[in-house]
């Protein structure tokens, strides 16, 4: 009898399909990855299995007892455990209390009200074998990032499950903290079956026996690490068709000014540091590509350019000024704009509301009329609320909005996130018609082949490390499949 | 009894409207600065005590429902910007805050106007009884759902034309990505507050006729407001309306066929909503 | 034993500066005794209020739960006891309904207020406490309506009753916090730090909260009670929305963690109000000044201000 059965699970938010059919059956002791790009639904799989969220259709077993439908604190009484991919260990109560709660819980025995909490053999055991003891009475809100995903194995482990769910544990570590964290993992108990999503691929590969893959809400791919790593549906969601090596442009931006640049950048989520000291430039006129996979921080990088998220060290230039904490609204001022990861079209307005609510205050070149050009399919859809447009139309208005503020510099995250092979050849075309009128573009992108075929230059991160930088010409076969590849 | 009803019905329509001025302030201030601001039937009592003061010193009516609504509206500007600026995201800590705010403006207004029941007198142009056949009734209570649709309207066409509408109705649904467009989501909330504390004062105006003044009743109408918001669905002004309509339809026709329950159904039907549909009966789900 | 957790097992060490201020604060309400008068009457009043801030404080401070209700808790506790002594019932019974009626109220409630979060869980207690409001003040054939239920015809000796106010108030203190430090405890602190964790555990949070509500909405039935032997009179605005906001005020003041605080939040709220009411009809002012005040300036409360002077910077709840 498997550990855990997925059967025919479906999920559906509203008009969205995040999981479609999905089967899954885990056999017990396994060791299971479940990888894919952005969006392909690994998170909501995982809330469905731990009863977070409730599936459209289908069932979920665990030990062959159904608990699609039950509350995720029952699951997790039938044997579950999970850690989470942002730590969520309560930051006013100590180490040991964590753990020594989360054992009680495990027991049935957090409702105890006679006795105090204390901490028994099996929390020190389990403290020791994080390698925790030592903070054991630091309150956990102070532990360092690594110390806090520490924290969140023991609180799993403590509660001995016979199902483990483990969301990105490597998420946000340095090097020396990665290692102890795959180490530990790697070393868990046999009895226990291990459910995995991790964007670092090759320690996915190397710790699973089976590997599933999921794309745009379904498997399509399942087998052993070597056969995945052949198999060429999965390569090519990862790094794209091999190809005639990418256009690029030939003309060099040596003498052109700096408009944005980025010193030394780190920032991250409260105490999870996601990027290291990342410098990029991106001079006038250029499209500058930043390829990575997900995870490795492009949207973290954007948004921090943007100001959505405070930075921790280094500095923001835009021309030269430095930028320093300056809100959102300020940025956009100064000639920032954003075409948003996810479009982020506003509830309730129309396209043409969007367009001249951007376009407010601004002026320069690109009016409505311009745009309306560029974008003729907008032209028809002005009084269509913009919610109700499909992907790409979307990002069409997303673009369009970034445009009718007159930037410096257009800020692209993930524009072809999504979008059918036919939209993304358009955005491919939008982009070089910018380029054409001079407009300068820092592009995020999980689509190498698209990025490679309109970058001047490209940047490659990797767990928030600039880990490459070069012209698309430059970028080989070998280079791209070591950082983006499997 | 088909004529009582239709009293009654006229009635209830009319204080539904004094409500959704009240309501529609809080329920903009809610959706774009994300503060319940409790003190909102203070400053009904402050926009009614001005009007009548205003009146009687300037000698019409007309006059001070122009000002007051400007200067309550100038109020609650610098409540946001001097006080609840600093408590920017804390929730509970602000709704506090206007609590605190709602007790000291109301004992102010005691000790300025006195404890004793004050009843104003509508203008001498809608004083009397309009007479429609065998109805014979008040002009003032038609005053009242005039202004209330007007104001629907006039407001309902502000959110969706107009670039300060727009960036009221961005802001509200996403403030970081209105922000990425260069609105700045603070000049907004400050705008809506005073707007809303605007809103507030006229109701008072309008309203003084209608009910009488006394202390207790800038409680009773923030408790009202909140109903109306929390069952019609925080943020949405369509919400705001109905919500109003209903609240006085059940207040009205509960005086007068179940007067021993009626306050405790309204309560009850509140309760339920938050309960079953916190997002209130036309509200939409998610943030 | 555990040689490597030197300090938890053994007997919590408190500091013998907050060991001393605690003491000195049960000390206070021993005070009046020897005066007798208004005095004793104020702090009477005071441990009992102080009571339900305690109850407001642990499921605020600790739970994370803002009831704006508890005046109804209050109320109904007044009005078992009320009634009861109406028809002849002895006092021990009616002491006895009063927290029953509260905390059955409180499940009752509380199964709807847990299926919200945040800001709805204020808004919902509201309502719920105003529905009581509502029926006290109509319910005319049981309550006396606006009248108000007089008990007059009671006489308690005013030393008895201020002694068993202020032992309820310490037990209740003791008992609770004795209660933060068991499982059932720390796991309720936990649920407020992060419910969807507490959950993943295997924590029926819901259920967590709603009992720990119930346990409150007794104690402060209780204090209802105790209030009504206390003034000899029940009327339905004790049950009006602002003496929730006035218990919240006093837990604000005093300090929400701790649960020292909030009996210290009522004290001086007592003898503040008094002490103003005496020279100005505007106590709607001053409540909300002092509302104001501690909000924007003194977050924490005045108490952890006091216990952390005299504790030497290690005064933990």
């Amino acid at each position: 009898m498997p550990a855990l059965k997925v059967e025919r699970v479906s999920k559906a938010f509203g008009g969205l399909l995040a999981l479609a059919e999905v089967d899954l059956e885990v056999a017990p002791g396994e060791r299971r990855a479940v990888i894919g790009p952005n969006g392909a639904g690994k998170s909501t799989l995982f809330k469905i299995i731990a009863g977070e969220l409730q599936p459209t259709r289908g069932r979920v077993y665990l030990q062959g007892r159904p608990v699609s439908g039950l509350p995720q604190e029952r699951v997790a009484r039938m044997g579950l455990a999970r850690t989470f991919q942002k730590s969520t260990a309560f930051g006013e109560l100590t180490v040991w209390e964590n753990v020594a709660l989360a054992w009680k819980a495990a027991r049935g025995q957090e409702r105890d009200f006679l006795n105090p909490l204390v901490p028994e053999e099996e929390v020190r055991a389990v403290l020791e074998r994080v390698a925790l003891l030592p903070r054991a009475e630091e309150k956990a809100g102070n532990l360092s990032h690594g110390e806090k995903r520490q924290l969140e194995i023991a609180m799993a482990l403590v509660q001995k499950p016979q199902v483990l769910l483990l969301d990105e544990p490597l998420a946000g570590l340095s090097g020396a903290e990665r290692e102890r964290m795959g180490c530990l993992i790697r070393e868990l108990d046999r009895n226990t079956t291990v459910l995995l999503v991790e964007h670092d691929l090759d320690y996915a590969l190397a710790f699973a026996d089976r590997v599933a893959v999921l794309h745009y809400g379904q498997i399509v791919a399942e087998g052993t690490p070597e056969a995945i790593r052949e198999n060429p549906v999965v390569q090519e969601i990862y790094v794209g068709k091999p190809e005639e090596a990418p256009r690029g442009n030939l003309d060099s931006s040596a003498s052109r000014p700096k408009v944005l640049e980025a010193v030394g950048i780190s920032a991250g989520y409260g105490s999870m540091r996601v990027l290291h000291q990342v410098s990029l430039e991106v001079n006038q006129g250029e499209v500058v590509a930043l390829l990575g996979r997900n995870g490795m921080g492009k949207t973290t990088l954007m948004s921090t350019l943007m100001g959505l998220l405070p930075l921790q060290k280094g500095e923001v230039r835009l021309e030269g000024r430095p930028l320093g904490l300056l809100p959102p609204y300020a940025r956009a001022e100064l000639g920032l704009a954003l075409v948003p990861q996810g479009r982020q079209m506003f509830e309730g307005l129309t396209v043409e509301k969007e367009l001249r609510m951007a376009a407010w205050g601004r002026k320069g070149t690109w009016t409505m009329e311009r745009v309306l050009d560029v974008f003729p399919r907008l032209g028809e859809r002005l009084k269509t609320p913009s919610r109700a447009l499909s992907g790409g139309e979307q990002q069409m208005v997303a673009i369009a909005r970034a445009l009718l503020r007159n930037p410096r510099i257009v800020l692209m995250d993930e524009p072809t996130e999504g979008l059918s092979p036919l939209m993304v050849r358009q955005v491919a075309e939008v982009v070089r018609a910018l380029k054409a009128e001079g407009e300068t573009v820092l592009l995020a992108e999980q689509n190498v082949k698209m990025a490679l075929s309109v970058a001047d230059r490209v940047y490659i991160l990797e767990h928030g490390e600039i880990v490459w930088e070069g012209r698309p010409q430059e970028a080989t076969g070998a280079i791209l499949h070591r950082y983006l590849g499997l | 009894m088909a004529l009582l009803l239709l009293i009654q019905l006229l009635n209830s329509l009319a204080f539904g409207m004094l409500l959704f001025l009240l309501a529609l302030g809080l329920s903009l201030i809610f959706g774009v600065a994300r503060v319940v601001n409790l003190a909102h039937g203070a400053f009904y009592l402050l926009g009614a005590y001005l009007g009548l003061a205003l009146t009687q010193a300037l000698g019409s009516f007309w006059v001070s429902l122009l000002l007051v609504p400007l200067l309550v509206g100038l109020l609650g500007v610098s409540v946001e910007r001097l006080l609840l600026r600093g408590l920017h995201g804390r929730e509970l800590e602000q709704v506090l805050l206007t609590i605190g705010l709602g007790f000291v403006l109301a004992d102010l207004l005691r000790a300025w106007f006195g404890a004793s029941i004050r009843s104003v007198p509508p203008p001498a142009e809608l004083s009397g009884p309009l007479i429609l056949g065998p109805l014979i009734y008040p002009k003032y209570p038609l005053f009242v759902l005039a202004t209330g649709l007007l104001l629907f309207l006039l407001v309902r066409l502000i959110l969706a034309r107009t670039p300060f509408g727009i960036q009221v109705r961005a802001v509200t649904t996403d403030p970081a990505m209105a922000s990425s467009l260069g609105i700045r989501p603070t000049r907004v909330s400050l705008a809506t507050f005073g707007l809303g504390s605007a809103l507030a004062g006229l109701g008072g105006v309008v309203g003084a006729p209608l009910i009488a003044l006394a202390p207790g009743l800038d409680a009773q109408m923030t408790l009202f407001a909140l109903i109306v918001v929390v069952i019609g669905g925080l943020g949405r002004i369509e919400g705001a309306f109905f919500g109003a309509l209903l609240v006085g339809f059940v207040d009205g026709f509960g005086r007068l066929f179940f007067p021993q329950v009626a306050m405790f159904l309204i309560f009850a039907l509140m309760a339920l909503v938050l309960a079953l549909r916190p997002e209130g009966l036309l509200g939409r789900r998610g943030t | 034993m555990m040689g490597w957790l030197p300090q938890v097992v053994r007997l919590r060490k408190i500091h013998p500066g907050v060991l001393a201020l605690r003491a000195s604060l049960i000390g206070f309400l021993l005070l009046p005794l020897a005066f007798k008068g208004y005095f004793l009457y104020l702090a009477t009043e005071a441990a009992l209020l102080g009571l339900a801030a305690v109850a407001l404080s642990f499921l605020l401070g600790h739970g994370g739960i803002p009831s704006l209700g508890q005046a109804a808790f209050l109320g109904l506790g007044g009005y078992a006891v009320g009634l009861a002594i109406r028809e002849g019932l002895p006092l021990g019974l009616g002491l006895l309904l009063a927290p029953v009626v509260a905390g059955a109220y409180g499940i009752l409630s509380g199964l709807f207020v847990f299926r919200t979060q945040g800001i709805f869980v204020l808004m919902l207690t509201l309502a719920f406490g105003q529905m009581v409001y509502s029926a006290a003040y109509k319910w005319t054939s049981l309550t006396g309506g606006d009248d108000g239920l007089s008990l007059s015809q009671l006489s308690v000796n005013p030393v008895f009753l201020h002694v068993g106010a202020v032992s309820a108030l310490a037990v209740a203190i003791s008992i609770l916090r004795y209660l933060l430090r068991t499982p059932y405890g720390k796991t309720f602190e936990a649920i407020r730090q992060s419910e969807e964790k507490a959950r993943s555990l295997g924590i029926a949070a819901f259920w967590h909260k709603l009992l720990a509500y119930t346990v409150a909405a007794a104690l402060t039935g209780l204090a209802g009670g105790g209030l009504a032997l206390h003034r000899t009179f029940v009327s339905p605005h004790d049950l009006f929305w602002l003496t929730s906001v006035v218990l919240m005020v006093m837990v604000l003041l005093g300090g929400s963690r701790g649960l020292w605080g909030g009996a210290f939040g009522a004290i001086l709220y007592t003898f503040i109000q008094a002490w103003v009411s005496s020279f100005t009809e505007l106590w709607g002012l001053f409540v909300g000044l002092l509302l104001i005040f501690t909000v924007l300036f003194a977050r924490e409360g005045l108490w952890p201000i006091l216990e952390r002077r005299l504790g030497g910077g290690n005064a933990g709840p």
